[in-house]
């Protein structure tokens, strides 16, 4: 009875270690196909329908330098970590990421490497604090502590130590909390999913850019910064529940971008401005 | 596959006491909802069985609900909407909705028990002259762990894997530990995987705790 119990273990790890040798080793005729059949993998946006951003995305390949990439191509993934598992996989040649958190994630994973600069897409997001719309004091507070971090170079050092200059396969520093005694709460969700914006570190303590600049916000606005971890999926319903008071949101600059910026954003949502922007490029394995 | 890798996903600046962490807020849900979901689903049982129209209405209904919906919704509604303006704690919602949750399938697991035992020898217990609560302790309710007993085990190892999706309430758990550590450290083939192993590991634990405890000696080996 023992050995019958020991033989289906061992069946077990045989079949879980096949499956993991089989991620990893799909390389079939990747090469070969063309640039116009390969599938790309991009994060689920939260309200714009799959249909509407596909719509979007056919009007931003049709600008003259883009590369004809057919909308139906695109392949939607609710986690970065999903994404990358698609890609291992071979469901998806490509990954749309933000620049970013494309380096993050090639000095760590060095089977990967950026493919496709962006710079015939001409696409970038830019990043912002997302309030209730009901919360008009806070987004003005924060609109106006944002500004002047950007004026006195607040902004840019925060840039440099939490994005720039991230050291190769290190850890990225932690994000110092200050306490102000007796002054009200902010809440604000962390999902852990997007390094080095918004990541939870070994120690299990909420770090990355994202964190700094709302911590810095906090300091200027008078307010003890509180972190609620939170799937990213459930981001919206804390925010219109009031169990968080203000999430991390893209959205697509103003200007000559062929996409609205609003597409993505919810009813009963207002965004500050942005603090940071970020080109999307494509991420593949290496050939 | 790369030690170095595996120590510094799992091991390396605490990360295994993040896990460690994560796995107790995983065990401590599940044992509660568990305990407070039997006991639930007792009360439920006893209402769905008794010869009151109405109330068998309701607590059929209590059992079809819960057990045909899937317990994120239910979660996602008690602390996004019911709790929402209550100051209770996310561990607590997560508690209240898997307690919930558990209670209709207990409630079905004692239920079909109850069914199977022979309500003959209930009855020749009456005629020697056992009360009515004796007859159902003394004949009922030893049949009924027996019977029940192996659905019971494996509706505990469901509850846990059911608890991975508190990440959605703002609550930290194993799952949402390994998600954060493959975030991190860009690898999720071998983080999930190693996820997947601790997870393996406390079903093991609790078919553990069920084959050791059972004193009728058929524990499946037979």
């Amino acid at each position: 009875m023992r050995l019958a119990k020991l033989a289906k273990l061992a069946v077990c790890f045989t079949v879980v270690g096949a499956l993991v040798a089989g991620c990893g080793g799909q390389k079939a005729d990747e090469g070969k196909k063309a640039k116009e059949d390969i599938k790309i993998g991009m994060l689920t946006h939260l309200n714009a329908s799959e249909q509407k951003i596909n719509e979007i995305l056919k009007k931003v390949h049709d600008v003259p330098g883009a590369r004809g990439v057919a909308p139906h191509n695109y392949i939607y993934y609710d986690k970065l970590t999903s994404m990358q598992m698609g890609l291992d996989s071979g469901s998806v040649q490509e990954m749309s990421l933000y620049d970013s958190v494309a380096k993050y994630l090639i000095d760590r994973n060095d089977k990967l490497t950026i493919t496709d600069q962006g710079n015939g897409m001409k696409l970038s997001d830019s990043f912002s604090c997302a309030v209730r719309k009901d919360d008009t004091a806070l987004k003005q507070e924060l609109d106006k502590a944002i500004e002047g971090m950007k004026q006195d170079g607040t902004l840019d050092k925060l840039v440099k130590t939490y994005i720039t200059d991230l050291k190769k396969g290190e850890e990225p520093p932690e994000v110092p909390m200050p306490k102000i005694d007796g002054a009200p709460a902010l809440k604000i969700a962390v999902t852990g999913d997007l390094p080095p914006f918004d990541l939870v570190l070994a120690n299990g303590k909420a770090a990355g850019f994202n964190t700094a600049v709302l911590s810095e916000l906090g300091k200027r606005t008078g307010k003890n910064v509180e972190i609620i971890y939170i799937d990213s999926a459930a981001r919206a319903a804390a925010l219109s529940s009031k169990k968080v008071d203000v999430v991390f949101w893209a959205t697509i600059p103003f200007g000559d971008s062929p996409i609205p910026r609003d597409v993505d954003k919810p009813e009963g949502m207002e965004l500050t401005v942005p603090y940071f922007t970020d080109k999307i490029v494509h991420v593949s394995k290496k050939q | 596959m790369d030690t170095n890798l595996i120590y510094k996903i799992f091991i390396a600046d605490g990360a295994w006491l993040t896990i460690l962490k994560g796995l107790a807020v995983t065990v401590e849900i599940s044992v509660l909802a568990l305990f407070l979901g039997t006991i639930l689903g007792a009360v439920v049982c006893f209402f769905r069985l008794k010869h009151n129209k109405f109330s068998r209405l309701i607590a059929s209904g209590y059992i079809g609900l819960l057990r045909g919906s899937p317990v994120l919704m239910l979660l996602m509604l008690l602390y996004y909407g019911v709790f929402a303006e209550s100051n209770l704690s996310p561990e607590i919602v997560a508690v209240i909705a898997f307690s919930m949750h558990t209670s209709a399938h207990v409630a079905e697991i004692l239920r079909s028990a109850l069914l199977a035992t022979d309500y003959g020898q209930v009855e020749a217990a009456r005629t020697l002259g056992f009360s009515k609560y004796e007859a159902f302790r003394l004949i009922t309710l030893p049949q009924l762990f027996k019977i029940a007993r192996p659905v019971y085990q494996s509706t505990i190892i469901n509850l846990i894997q059911w608890t991975s999706v508190v990440g959605y309430v703002s609550i930290t758990d194993l799952t949402r530990v390994i998600y954060n550590t493959a975030s991190r450290t860009m690898q999720p083939m071998i983080t999930i995987l190693g996820g997947m192993i601790i997870y393996l590991l406390v079903s093991y634990a609790v078919n553990a705790i069920f084959f050791y405890t059972d004193r009728n000696g058929n524990n499946g080996g037979k």
